[in-house]
């Protein structure tokens, strides 16, 4: 299996999710995880997690690998690295130097032609699909190109510099594609080392890795999406020959074996936006963790809260895929007509400079809290205050924090956009623009107490229902379509 | 000698109108006074004239032979009086047929029995003289919204003179007992019990319509074939107690017009008026149902209507208004408040209503703005 972000390092709920599936699936699999980042100490599992900069730290050669001893400490990361912005990385990179390069990653990365959208612009460039890329296959790129100041600098890794790569310690960041193609190749050789019936791979940037290796080894290949580029981008945003994401998902999906959803949304949004048959793609909801101790806020715990006024709480990064305008208009709704609310922000990302600006502007500054990154402990502080989750995301394809929050007791208003809306049954769903709904909503969970008590009774109810097991128990039922019938 | 007796529900609520937060304080257009068009199901409108010129030509082919009776709420009147003279004064010749009896229930179609015995009284007198005004009859049996039944609510409305109530005969009360009899209800000493045949009539309001089901398509032979073999047992009466949207499914109008034929081929079948049965059999035994108004203090569930904290909180915080509207005597606020009472809206709060959430939220909102009417016309 192929991850990329793993607890403890988290941004967001891919490594939650990847962790949870994970476990349960070693009930049943026997699981190895590749991840760019673990922390041996923090896991005592019976299943192997290999961390490259754990391997890189001990010993870049491979062979003395060694995957068990642990000892518990607990770090998270800043979550403000984004870990989307690829349009910037495409700045950075001479985009038909990253196009070479990504070739010689994964062979399959063919120019688009089925998308609907997609101009021809993209077959001027005709890259040679060699799979190991030299410097000398370039002269097919077109004269008009290569008078672009065309420095390829083609990173061809040795060991010592994949550990160097594997080391940093964010795995997104403004290397991020220096450390896709740093894991590809450190995956790649592993995967000669470690025997494996299926590949199982996490998010686009896994997916390179898992077609290199079963172009190698010829075992099929299971793609899982937990987030799509057009969710992070806006699909209208996105220009699918310009997208190296964008391009890497869609061509990876048309290679693999067996195509893995978090949501029906995000099923809907594979056949809208890349061409998927529905049928060829398997919806699998995320789950939960069960909860150790009773999480329902106690009456303590509330009498501990400083402010006076209703918390409504927004937990997540503060991205244009997240509806933060949907937000300050629900915002503006609101409190034009319930004074007692404020509206917590807990979280960073690229728009937060621009909320709070505008949040000043429309003079709400006074309904509003930003507590900037927030731990999970500290999350689960505030969680234990907050009257409602608020949720108004563009286009979601799970939305683990939801979850989370019902998990806590906490009722939630989220955008039908989202995955998490099929499984949460006691959330209350509107469209993300249709903020008035959203903010009559809110309104009702923070002045009618009966509302309040039936979709915090029936979360419980439904939760328990929704288990990584069951996840599990479907993800292999696709391996045995995909597996050779013995 | 067994008896077929007929009674048809006709209800249709006063519709909510879509009341956001931001009308609060602002508008008290709480109610959608539009003809009800748009509405997903059954509405009574004048597609319903041609149902009961049926009906009455079905009574007239058997020559006065086929009865059956009819309870309409008040809210389904007010509807009548507004919109559709026409459909009510077919109505008026059913009754003038002689063979169809108006039943009494609560005006609004509210469950106020289970929260103030005061607020119930005043619309079943209500409903009472409404029914005198528009159809010249005094109803003597009463129906209780959605047939909510206990011993008490039997005593209060024998209170008021009423000879029969309708219940649904609940098979666990019976204690083994055929629901096909006259009982009389626990602690009363006129009024009688009539006591719903569970099992026949979803045969005709479900199964009917159910085109897997084994007996479908149920015939009118096949139908009378199944009453005679309850019949043979000596039981006094079969009840049918069925919606009277019932008569919109093409089918089952011809359907009755047949079975009425088939049953007067019987010597021993006939129908009956709710009060020709009471007049006509004995009392079979007592019948003993001892919870119903401590239903909403011991919090009880009423399947459908009081099943979860949406339900319970609104329903609760309407009937906490009595004293202040009453007292108040301004007769729109009292209009508004019985007619947020109708079941119907609590019913869509239900576990089953997808949009239950939706319901609560439109409900409350208008309810919190009756609440500060009242509140600033006592303060005024």
């Amino acid at each position: 299996m192929l991850g990329w972000e793993f607890p403890p390092f988290l941004t967001g709920g891919l490594g939650k999710a990847s962790y949870g599936l994970a476990k349960a699936l070693s009930q049943h699999a026997d699981l190895t995880l590749v991840v760019p980042k673990s922390d041996k100490t923090y896991f005592n599992e019976n299943w192997r997690v290999i961390g490259l900069n754990e391997l890189a730290s001990e010993n870049p050669d491979l062979a003395s690998l060694k995957l068990s001893e642990t000892k518990p400490t607990i770090r998270y990361v800043e979550a403000d690295l984004d870990p989307y912005l690829v349009e910037d990385l495409l700045k950075k990179y001479p985009k038909q130097a990253l196009e070479a390069f990504f070739n010689s990653l994964m062979p399959h990365l063919s120019p688009i032609q089925s998308h609907p959208s997609a101009s021809n612009t993209i077959q001027e460039i005709k890259l040679e699909q060699s799979p190991i890329f030299t410097p000398e296959a370039t002269p097919e790129v077109t004269v008009e190109q290569q008078e672009t100041e065309l420095e390829i600098n083609i990173p061809i890794f040795t060991p010592e510099q994949t550990s160097i790569i594997n080391s940093d310690p964010e795995v997104y960041g403004a290397n991020l594609l220096t450390k896709i193609a740093a894991y590809t190749e450190t995956v790649r050789q592993l995967s000669t080392e470690i025997p494996f019936d299926v590949i199982h791979a996490h998010d686009w940037m896994t997916f390179p890795a898992a077609l290199q290796i079963k172009q190698e080894t010829n075992k099929p290949v299971v793609l899982h999406i937990h987030s799509l580029e057009t969710d992070r981008q806006g699909s209208s945003i996105v220009v699918p020959e310009d997208n190296l994401a964008y391009r890497i998902e869609q061509a990876a999906m048309e290679h693999a074996d067996a195509v893995i959803s978090v949501s029906e949304y995000t099923r809907d949004q594979l056949e809208k936006h890349y061409d998927i048959a529905p049928e060829t793609v398997t919806p699998i909801h995320n789950a939960l963790e069960p909860l150790k101790a009773n999480p329902l806020p106690s009456e303590q715990s509330y009498a501990t809260k400083g402010i006076k006024d209703k918390l409504v709480v927004w937990v997540g990064r503060v991205t244009h895929q997240k509806g933060p305008a949907f937000l300050l208009d629900t915002a503006a709704r609101l409190t034009k007509v319930a004074k007692n609310v404020k509206f917590v922000i807990a979280g960073t990302g690229d728009l937060l400079p621009w909320l709070i600006e505008e949040s000043a502007k429309r003079k709400l500054s006074d309904k509003f809290l930003f507590t900037g990154f927030l731990a999970p402990e500290k999350v689960t502080a505030l969680l234990s205050q907050a009257d409602v989750f608020f949720m108004p995301s563009e286009s979601e394809p799970f939305g683990l924090a939801a979850m989370e929050a019902a998990q806590f007791g906490i009722p939630c208003v989220i955008s039908s956009q989202s995955g998490v809306a099929e499984v949460l049954q006691s959330a209350l769903k509107a469209d993300y623009w249709d903020t008035n709904k959203l903010a009559n909503y809110l309104y009702a969970l923070l002045h009618y107490e009966g509302l309040r008590k039936e979709l915090i009774a029936q979360s419980q109810t439904e939760l328990t229902s929704i288990t990584w097991e069951q996840s599990a128990q479907k993800v292999l039922a696709v391996y045995g379509k995909i597996l050779p019938q013995e | 000698m067994t008896s077929i007796c007929f009674s048809f529900q006709v209800h249709q609520p006063t519709l909510l109108s879509d009341y956001d937060f931001f009308q609060i304080g602002h508008t008290h257009a709480y109610f959608d006074h539009s003809d009800n068009q748009n509405r997903e199901g059954f509405i009574i409108d004048e597609r319903c004239n041609s149902y009961n010129k049926k009906f009455i030509d079905i009574i007239k082919q058997s020559q006065g032979h086929f009865k059956a009776s009819f309870s309409i709420s008040g809210t389904a009147l007010d509807q009548l009086t507004d919109y559709h003279h026409n459909l009510q004064h077919s109505f008026k010749q059913m009754v003038e047929t002689g063979c169809v009896e108006m039943l009494c229930q609560p005006y609004y179609h509210s469950l106020s029995y289970l929260y103030s015995t005061k607020e119930f009284q005043r619309q079943v007198i209500l409903h009472r003289e409404a029914i005198q005004e528009k159809f010249q009859v005094s109803p003597k049996i009463f129906r209780n919204t959605e047939t909510v039944y206990g011993n008490d609510i039997a005593r209060t409305v024998e209170e008021m003179g009423f000879l029969g109530i309708l219940s649904d005969g609940t098979d666990s009360l019976l204690m083994g007992r055929s629901a096909n009899h006259i009982y009389l209800p626990l602690g009363t000493r006129r009024i009688r019990a009539l006591l719903k045949n569970q099992s026949l009539s979803a045969d005709l309001a479900v199964n009917f319509f159910n085109s897997t089901w084994v007996n479908y398509p149920l015939t009118p032979v096949k139908f009378v074939e199944w009453i005679k073999k309850q019949a043979k047992n000596g039981d006094s009466t079969i009840n049918l107690f069925l919606d009277y949207s019932i008569f919109s499914q093409p089918s089952f109008l011809p359907f009755l017009e047949k079975l009425v034929l088939e049953v007067l081929k019987n010597k021993e079948l006939d129908f009956k008026t709710p009060s020709e049965v009471l007049d006509t059999y004995p009392v079979k035994g007592t019948y003993d149902v001892p919870y119903s108004a401590s239903w909403a203090e011991v919090g009880k569930d009423l399947p459908g209507w009081m099943e979860n904290y949406l339900q319970r909180e609104a329903i609760e915080r309407i009937y906490r208004l009595e004293d202040a509207i009453k007292a108040q005597g301004d007769e729109e606020l009292l209009l508004s408040w019985s007619n947020l009472q109708t079941a119907d809206h609590f019913y869509r709060m239900s576990n089953q209503e997808p949009k239950r959430y939706d319901a609560y939220i439109n409900y409350m909102n208008i309810l919190t703005d009756l609440e500060q009417q009242v509140k600033n016309s006592a303060s005024d």
